[in-house]
């Protein structure tokens, strides 16, 4: 079937690739006026985006897919991790200099947003909140450079020019709202900044070198304590949805994924060390929501306090009734 | 923090770096492989690294477009073209530019050069013996696709930083370069585009809250138009803007004549009476193939001049205001010239104060117009 959408490859398939570079992402739903407006102009007579079919999107993603392949652009598709469409995004599969030009921000917003990405994935991802991402608050009080902010310790500081300036408070704050227009980032109602779909996409490989690079032979223990996870059922990265309740587990799953995977199993435990799934174990910005109510907690330090303590048992109950009501939008 | 010496990159470099043994697979479409290595002499490069750099062009063409900055000519020898290979590079443009055609639907057009404007510039380019005759070695990337599919529904703004936010810059671009293109000898003073933009009620906040003043360095910057200043010899300085090289491809005045003819969307006598000024103003190359017009009025362009520029010129600002009037939703008709009112503006209000004070005044017509301006210009696109 591609090697036959290849070889009609014509000005509609070229729309198609300029429409997609413009919009970097696309649903089936945004392709079909889209590719209405494509087919009207390619047969000269009107086409409805209702008559749009899943296989025209198909054809065309896939013969774009064969012709930018040579140039190490890809598209991929991923399911988004909450509502579950699927989302198609060309990305650039390699890493060069030449396309280090292709972004309109500066290198000093680029390292702020490298700031973020470590707090999201380092600060706020401990084993025992898993939040992955991070508030506005949060994020604004990293527009200083880590250099300023104390002595360099780390040797290999000396190599990072692009650690650059500090961004003022005001120019963080931009930056936050324009990543998530640009489709980066997204926020929730609760005010969290997680990474899009798009993203998750486009940084796939990076997230889990950068953030998972331990070394080869480190044991099981270590497999636990990865900081970038995949949901056990659909394998993609997993920045919010559920966990096995046992903190050395690695086990995830997207809320999504939960519904499926369990009803095909006899019983709810984990699937990997048969512990019984709570679904009250969270990743992602509920497992912040939860720690919020107990300030003095977090100021104990880490890994003293028995977090299953009575009344926090109660409150994260409370969380997720409020969490269950939502979802049921 | 641990994080530090992590290797650092940005969003644009996902994955590392593959090695050099990378699939190489060239699209059925044109025949990337079939290179005919006539040209290697003593630098024994293979078809293999020619098919490298062609890629490397692609992309770097991609990536440069991107961010509106035209690859010059030594860009791609440093960063495209292995060492020793600088006679190949006719051969490897070719290439790249067929396979952006064939499948991208693009091509790399090479900017003109930017105009000798100033006497200090023209008299430094007849020392140099440099006159005009070079080219300017810096591409962009066009679109090679037929008009019927370059619609709003197909083609839109880019999505970075936003749909809405390069729409309307677009827009103001084309406006702007509308003015310029249709002004007397085409150029505009600062001062002359200040009152235009005054008008849009553009003339402090443009596109979401962004100042005029970046707005418009950003135009220069991404080479849409050229400010010149220049001192006359009484030692006043004269601030004014022409049409850049980008603005001259991207726009051009066929762009110019489609936002006019589209601003107006005058019917039979009246069109060819638009068609005949779009003509005089912007020359022979409106004229549209399917135009009823013969094109009659074949004069010479020269004599004209001197008083084509005053019609011209008012040409121009009957289209400002008729745009204007496009964007009230439902074109109110027949409005008046501006008033004196005019200069009751304070320089530094802004959008928010521009709300209430037609709040105020309801009579005030041409604070409607001015709100919410830029945004509808897309249409035009």
């Amino acid at each position: 079937m591609a090697d036959n959408a290849d070889s009609q490859y014509n000005n509609s398939n070229r729309a198609f690739l300029q429409a997609f570079i413009a919009r970097s992402t696309l649903t089936f739903d945004e392709a079909k006026p889209l590719l209405a407006a494509i087919f009207t102009a390619h047969e000269k007579r009107e086409t409805f985006p209702e008559d749009v079919t899943q296989a025209d999107f198909n054809s065309y993603i896939s013969a774009a897919n064969n012709a930018i392949s040579p140039f190490d652009l890809e598209i991929r598709s991923t399911y988004h991790q909450t509502t579950r469409s699927r989302i198609y995004a060309l990305v650039n599969s390699t890493s060069d200099p030449i396309t280090q030009l292709a972004t309109i921000h500066t290198p000093d917003e680029i390292s702020f947003l490298k700031r973020v990405l470590d707090a999201m994935f380092e600060t706020y991802n401990t084993p025992r909140h898993e939040v992955m991402a991070i508030t506005s608050m949060q994020a604004i009080k990293l527009h200083k450079t880590l250099t300023e902010d104390g002595p360099q310790t780390q040797n290999g500081s000396a190599t990072q020019g692009s650690a650059g300036q500090s961004l003022t408070m005001g120019q963080a704050e931009k930056m936050m709202k324009t990543l998530v227009e640009e489709g980066w980032l997204e926020k929730s109602i609760k005010g969290f900044y997680s990474l899009s779909p798009r993203a998750l996409m486009e940084l796939r490989g990076w997230l889990w070198e950068t953030y998972n690079d331990l070394d080869e032979d480190e044991g099981e223990e270590e497999r636990a304590s990865k900081k970038i996870k995949q949901c056990f059922a659909c394998k993609e990265i997993i920045t919010t949805g559920q966990r096995c309740p046992k903190k050395s587990c690695p086990c995830r799953l997207h809320d999504i994924c939960v519904q499926n995977f369990f009803r095909t199993q006899s019983s709810k435990k984990c699937p990997l060390c048969r512990t019984d799934w709570t679904g009250n174990d969270f990743v992602g910005e509920k497992a912040a929501i939860s720690t919020q109510h107990k300030p003095a907690k977090r100021r104990s330090g880490s890994g003293v306090v028995a977090r299953r303590a009575s009344p926090v048992a109660l409150e994260e109950d409370e969380d997720v009734d409020e969490a269950g009501d939502q979802e049921d939008d | 923090m641990p994080i530090i010496n992590r290797k650092r990159r940005t969003q644009a470099e996902a994955e590392p770096s593959p090695p050099p043994t990378r699939r190489r697979r060239s699209p059925s479409a044109s025949d990337a492989s079939s290179v005919d290595e006539e040209v290697d002499g003593d630098d024994t490069q293979g078809g293999s690294s020619n098919d490298q750099m062609v890629k490397k062009l692609v992309r770097l063409a991609l990536a440069s477009e991107y961010s509106r900055i035209p690859i010059r000519r030594a860009e791609i020898s440093a960063k495209v073209m292995a060492p020793n290979t600088g006679r190949q590079f006719k051969h490897v443009f070719t290439e790249a530019q067929e396979q952006l055609h064939s499948v991208f639907g693009m091509e790399l057009t090479e900017l003109p050069v930017k105009e000798k404007v100033t006497i200090s510039q023209k008299r430094a380019a007849q020392r140099s013996g440099t006159q005009g005759s070079n080219p300017s070695k810096a591409y962009i990337l066009t679109s090679t696709l037929p008009a019927r599919y370059r619609k709003p529904g197909v083609l839109q703004p880019p999505k970075i930083p936003s749909t809405g936010a390069e729409a309307s810059y677009v827009g103001l671009t084309t406006f702007i370069l509308a003015l310029i293109y249709l002004s007397a000898s085409q150029t505009i003073s600062e001062s002359r585009l200040e009152k235009h933009l005054k008008r849009m009620n553009a003339d402090n906040y443009v596109l979401a809250g962004e100042k005029t003043e970046k707005v418009l360095k950003r135009m220069e910057r991404e080479n849409y138009i050229v400010k010149v200043r220049e001192r006359d010899g009484g030692g006043e300085e004269s601030v004014e803007y022409i049409i850049g090289p980008r603005g001259k491809v991207e726009v051009g005045e066929r762009g110019v004549a489609g936002l006019v003819r589209d601003v107006y969307g005058k019917k039979d006598a009246e069109a060819d009476e638009l068609e005949r000024r779009l003509v005089r103003s912007l020359g022979e190359v409106v004229i549209e193939k399917k135009s009823t017009r013969n094109g009659g009025e074949e004069r010479d362009m020269e004599g004209e001049k001197e008083n084509e520029g005053d019609e011209v010129e008012a040409g121009a600002q009957e289209a400002e205001e008729d745009e204007e009037q496009q964007q009230q939703a439902k074109g109110r008709k027949g409005r008046k010239k501006q008033t004196p009112m005019q200069t009751r503006r304070s320089s530094g209000r802004n959008k928010k104060r521009a709300r209430h004070e037609e709040e105020e005044d309801e009579e005030e017509e041409e604070e409607e117009d001015g709100e919410g301006g830029e945004d509808t210009e897309e249409s035009d696109e």
